[in-house]
């Protein structure tokens, strides 16, 4: 049976056209166009007549001074008039904090009236408390600073032809992580267009996160297709309990409610991107290539990024929401939801497990010392679960489903 | 979110007993059926198997991997949650993608359009030469800014959108979210750019560019207004191809044309680099957006090609004569701090009118040539005149 799909998203429709004039009669009326009129006087209108001092221009003469490393966002904030986001974005959809706006513009005024609803738009996340982080710009710029460019630093020559087991528990392994970028990158994505203009550095950051899910999946399907193996089997269930929370979260991102941004931070980005982390960890240590490991590696870097995001969101988030106490419980309940479904159908999944197994034993001979590693390295997997939960501010070493010792 | 909080030591039992930990706490490390389960192609959960791709100086390239593949990208994907050629279990779920044609996403171009966006992504902070940004005579400074005001402001817009799409097309083409997803960076870095750049030199953020769209009477109004909210109403509930069509190679077309432009006329080493460097990105997101219409027009089956050629006529017809056209090109928050860059100063502004003049039909003749290439010529069609109105 076919169902919709996992990661819920609003239906689109298609475009039903209506009717139109005929293109004579707007032709003759395009003609008329007052703008048109305006400028065929042949002069400057009030973008080059208005005072450069206290008016609309509201940095003249300011020069941002570049840092060693180049132009940042400190920089720019540093002469800006808004280096800060306000608590609440403007009601406008689409103009950064940066652009002074007159009380009389037209285009406000119509936005004021209505033009600007707030559902379904950048107006959905528009309180500084719920997207922002401190040191946002930072956080961008780095996001694209060490943004992975696989052409330039691989070095594909280190590729190496691996036994068929190897190959195939590698194989088993990455096309698993290929769904969880692919998974990471649909339930954040939607986020991006419902969050307020006001924060910009925390829209590019999430944009540059999006984009390395997706590099993410397709250097890993590039190396799965050249080294003699192939795309492996479906994990099924593996995004238990996040899906739930982040599907309830989002509506679909459909209708007229509130959506449930930092759940879905704290669902995506700190609780499976950290297990997805450490089986990263694992893998990069178990890697058979140095080619492999340096895949890895690089994912390691780019994920442990999008961990420290959401740790920072929330920490942000709990130390300045309205509702400590409710957004508390919440996400309590999210977590005792969660933790159980990805110990039991991730963390556990023979179709992840064993791989590992397989490649830190070094086959399938050696399986028995690639559990004793997993054994080994298990406790790591709550212990730093439970650390980011401090730092966040949500502790949970008496609640934690997530057991501190290998079940195996 | 309600749960009923189970013990840790539920927990830790109902773990205990699942199958395969009870497998392997009795000692038996035999891998599961994936590790033996033979290719989808012989009736196995194992998705494909026996691939290879030899690397070049460059590495691998998306074109070069799809040509080493044996299979043939199928028309529909399956609706797994795995990437193409990825297998399942009989028992595994499929999913309904709201896009799971590969004619909804494809376009010829597509894997050599991606390759290049992996390989020239760049960073606003560290790859330019801000070092090189020289004083410019105010009026000059403050054209350029008005006009980078107006860009800082647009050029996220798409990866306010372009998401939503990302998370409908089915895994099995990989190709075009990965593609979708570079135009989201590239975007983002255009907003950050721009921005960083009216800071930069002294200028700052212009006007509201927004507000340069005047004032239409609505007895003047050339579009009746129902339509003009069809395209106001643009946004995730459309679909990809109207969505193409609007943004893709009509929009971001025309803010082609002005990087172009701006590129042309950078009166410093910076701003030719920075306009150079946003403009290689912009030309991968229109040769997408056209390329994807023909291609969808090519091999959708006939009912739904003849639907959508229609559909693009009208979105076509209602955005030349409005917002994204026309009044576009209008806009005096706009086309006039192009006209003065032109110029070089006020001094020689008939000269910089003269030259907005050729620009304008120019863009016209580029665009339509754009939708010849597309498959839905409008040679006879286009609302945008091709004498400039002023």
């Amino acid at each position: 049976m076919v169902k919709p799909q996992r990661v819920r998203i609003m239906q689109q429709h298609k475009v039903k056209p209506l009717p139109l004039p005929p293109a004579e009669e707007i032709k003759a009326r395009l003609k008329l166009h007052p703008q048109a009129a305006a400028l065929r006087e042949g002069k400057l209108h009030e973008w080059f007549t208005v005072p450069l001092e206290n008016s609309a221009w509201s940095a003249w003469g300011r020069r941002a001074k570049l840092e060693p490393r180049g132009m940042t966002y400190a920089s720019m904030n540093a002469v800006s008039t808004a280096p800060e986001p306000p608590e609440t974005g403007s009601s406008t959809l689409v103009l950064s904090r940066f652009i002074k706006v007159k009380s009389d513009d037209s285009t406000q005024t119509e936005l004021t009236r209505g033009g600007a609803p707030k559902y379904g738009s950048t107006r959905e996340l528009e309180h500084r408390y719920q997207v922002w982080i401190d040191d946002a710009g930072n956080l961008a710029e780095e996001a694209l600073s060490r943004q992975w460019r696989p052409q330039r630093s691989m070095r594909w020559e280190e590729m190496e032809p691996l036994p068929e087991e190897l190959e195939r528990a590698t194989d088993q392994l990455m096309t698993h992580l290929i769904s969880c970028q692919y998974f990471c990158s649909d339930v954040l994505g939607p986020y991006i267009g419902r969050t307020h203009y006001a924060f910009v550095e925390v829209k590019g950051y999430l944009a540059y996160e999006l984009f390395d899910y997706n590099l993410h999946a397709g250097m890993l399907r590039k190396r799965i297709l050249a080294n003699g193996g192939g795309m492996g089997s479906q994990v099924d269930g593996y995004d238990a309990g996040v899906v739930e929370v982040c599907n309830e979260a989002s509506q679909g991102f459909e209708g007229e409610v509130e959506r449930d941004f930092n759940s879905m931070v704290f669902a995506m980005d700190v609780l499976f991107n950290g297990i997805v982390l450490d089986i990263l960890r694992l893998a990069e240590g178990s890697a058979r290539s140095r080619f492999d490991q340096a895949i890895y590696r690089q994912m390691i870097q780019d994920n442990a990024r999008h961990v420290a995001w959401g740790c920072k969101r929330l920490r942000y988030y709990l130390d300045h929401c309205p509702n400590r106490e409710e957004v508390v419980d919440k996400l309590h309940a999210a977590a005792d939801l969660i933790e159980p479904g990805q110990t039991a159908k991730h963390l556990l999944n023979p179709k992840v497990l064993e791989p590992l197994a397989i490649l830190l034993g070094g086959g399938t001979a050696k399986m028995q010392q690639g559990y004793a590693a997993l054994r080994e390295f298990w406790p790591q997997i709550a212990e730093q679960y439970l650390a980011r939960l401090d730092h966040i501010g949500l502790p949970r070493h008496n609640r934690c489903l997530i057991p501190s010792e290998a079940p195996f | 979110m309600t749960s009923t909080l189970p013990s840790r030591e539920d927990v830790a039992d109902r773990l205990k007993s699942l199958p395969q930990v009870k497998r392997w706490r009795d000692g038996n490390y035999e891998p599961s059926e994936w590790f033996t389960a033979k290719p989808a192609e012989e009736g196995g959960a194992w998705g494909s198997w026996g691939h290879h791709a030899t690397p070049n100086r460059r590495g691998i390239s998306f074109l070069d991997l799809n040509k080493a593949d044996p299979h043939e990208i199928p028309d529909e994907g399956p609706g797994l949650i795995v990437g193409r050629e990825g297998g399942a279990d009989p028992s595994s779920e499929r999913y309904e993608y709201q896009m799971k044609n590969k004619y909804e996403v494809w376009s010829t171009n597509l894997e050599s359009l991606l390759d290049e966006a992996l390989s020239r992504q760049w960073s606003a902070t560290t790859d330019l030469p801000w070092d090189k940004l020289e004083p410019l005579p105010e009026e000059l400074e403050r054209a350029l800014c008005q006009f980078v005001t107006f860009l800082h402001i647009v050029e996220f817009f798409p990866t306010d959108i372009i998401p939503y799409w990302m998370s409908r097309i089915d895994p099995a083409f990989p190709e075009a979210r990965l593609f979708l997803a570079t135009q989201c960076a590239d975007e983002s870095r255009h907003m950050e750019v721009f921005g960083k750049r009216l800071f930069a030199n002294g200028g700052g953020p212009g006007v509201n560019p927004m507000s340069g769209f005047g004032g239409v009477p609505l007895e003047l109004t050339a579009i009746p207004v129902e339509s003009k909210a069809v395209i106001a109403g643009r946004g995730p509930a459309w679909e990809l191809l109207g969505y193409s069509y609007h943004t893709q190679m009509l929009g971001e077309s025309l803010v082609l044309d002005f990087f172009r432009f701006g590129e042309f006329l950078g009166r410093n080493p910076f701003d030719k680099e920075m306009f150079r460097r946003v403009l290689q990105d912009e030309a991968r997101h229109v040769s997408y957006g056209t390329m994807h219409i023909r291609y969808y027009l090519d091999h959708a089956p006939k009912a739904e090609r003849e639907r959508a050629l229609e559909m693009i006529h009208y979105v076509a017809s209602v955005a030349e004569a409005g917002s994204t056209g026309f009044d576009f090109l209008l806009n005096s928050n706009i086309i006039e701090p192009f006209a003065l860059m032109a110029a070089g100063g006020t001094a020689n502004l008939d000269k910089g009118w003269d030259y907005t003049r050729e620009f304008w039909a120019k863009v016209v003749e580029e665009y339509l040539g754009r939708c010849e290439r597309a498959g839905f010529p409008r040679w006879d069609k286009c609302l945008l005149p091709r004498e400039v109105p002023f």
